[in-house]
């Protein structure tokens, strides 16, 4: 008895294996040409986020510490009358300088009249 | 120079038929043979710039046996076994097919039997077309065990069969 006897007959294997290796790689192949578009993508948009957090935070808390600051001075000095601002005065050493920090206490009103 | 696509399915029309032959004879279950072959070679071509060409047919051996011997190690743990009954041989008709039912259940059960080491010797030997050499790259033993294993297989093969004979 031969091998070949013993192992049983040469078998056919089953038909489209090759078509579906096609199939598959042509799928790895367009998965693997998209994903780098994802990842910019993605990257972009953190990056554009991080952005934001950096200037809009620092930029609302500044703001912020003025209005509280000229409301302060407001109380302190009940004698000045600003219309919708208010200022506070900084130690300027000199006397004849007087150093003067203007802030607005409303938001800008819209021109009116445009589309 | 890393691995093409034409290369990939040269490769795939080469080794199509002696690969599902050995395959087939360790998961025993066309299915599960076609798609190790597929794995296999989907496996390579992930790693396509890390493949050398000129070796491609060995790699491709050497994957298409780890996966087959890891899905042998996963019906083993779940107990799970998968035997076709369309051994093919030309013979139509009920008779012809109780037939070769019977003689596939018998080398079944008689290659399941041998040493994983001996069965791989013995059918990549007959069905892959390697050389001894080749075959002792493709499994990483030294060429003179693939004869010795060889032989040894053969033998005790026989004598499995003939046990199922006198059972």
């Amino acid at each position: 008895m031969t091998e070949s006897n013993i192992l049983g007959p040469d078998l056919e294997p089953p038909h489209g294996g090759l078509e579906r290796l096609r199939h598959e790689v042509r799928r790895k192949n367009k998965l693997r040409l998209t994903r780098p578009a994802y990842w910019i993508l993605a990257g972009l948009a953190a990056g554009l986020v991080a952005l934001l957090v950096l200037v809009w935070v620092p930029m609302s808390g500044g703001r912020q510490q003025v209005r509280q600051a000229v409301a302060q001075a407001l109380k302190a000095r009940p004698e000045t009358r600003f219309k919708d601002a208010a200022y506070i005065e900084i130690p300027s050493h000199r006397h004849d300088v007087r150093i003067l920090l203007l802030g607005s206490l409303s938001h800008p009103k819209k021109p009116e009249g445009k589309s | 120079m890393a691995l093409r696509e034409s290369d990939l399915y040269a490769c795939y029309q080469r080794l199509e038929r002696p690969l599902f032959n050995v395959l087939y004879r360790m998961v025993w279950n066309r299915q599960d043979s076609q798609d190790l072959m597929h794995d296999t070679f989907v496996r390579i071509w992930q790693r396509r710039n890390k493949v050398d060409v000129d070796r491609l047919e060995g790699l491709v051996w050497t994957a298409a046996l780890n996966l087959a011997r890891n899905r042998l190690r996963w019906r083993k743990r779940w107990r799970t076994e998968a035997l076709d009954v369309d051994w093919p041989d030309g013979l139509p008709g009920p008779e012809a097919a109780a037939e070769r039912q019977v003689q596939q259940r018998r080398l079944h059960a008689a290659l399941v039997r041998l040493p994983a080491g001996m069965r791989e010797v013995m059918l990549l030997g007959e069905f892959s077309g390697l050389s001894q050499a080749d075959i002792a790259a493709v499994l990483r033993i030294p060429p003179g065990t693939v004869a010795s294993r060889r032989h040894h297989a053969l033998r005790r093969l026989r004598a499995l069969l003939t046990e199922e004979d006198h059972d």
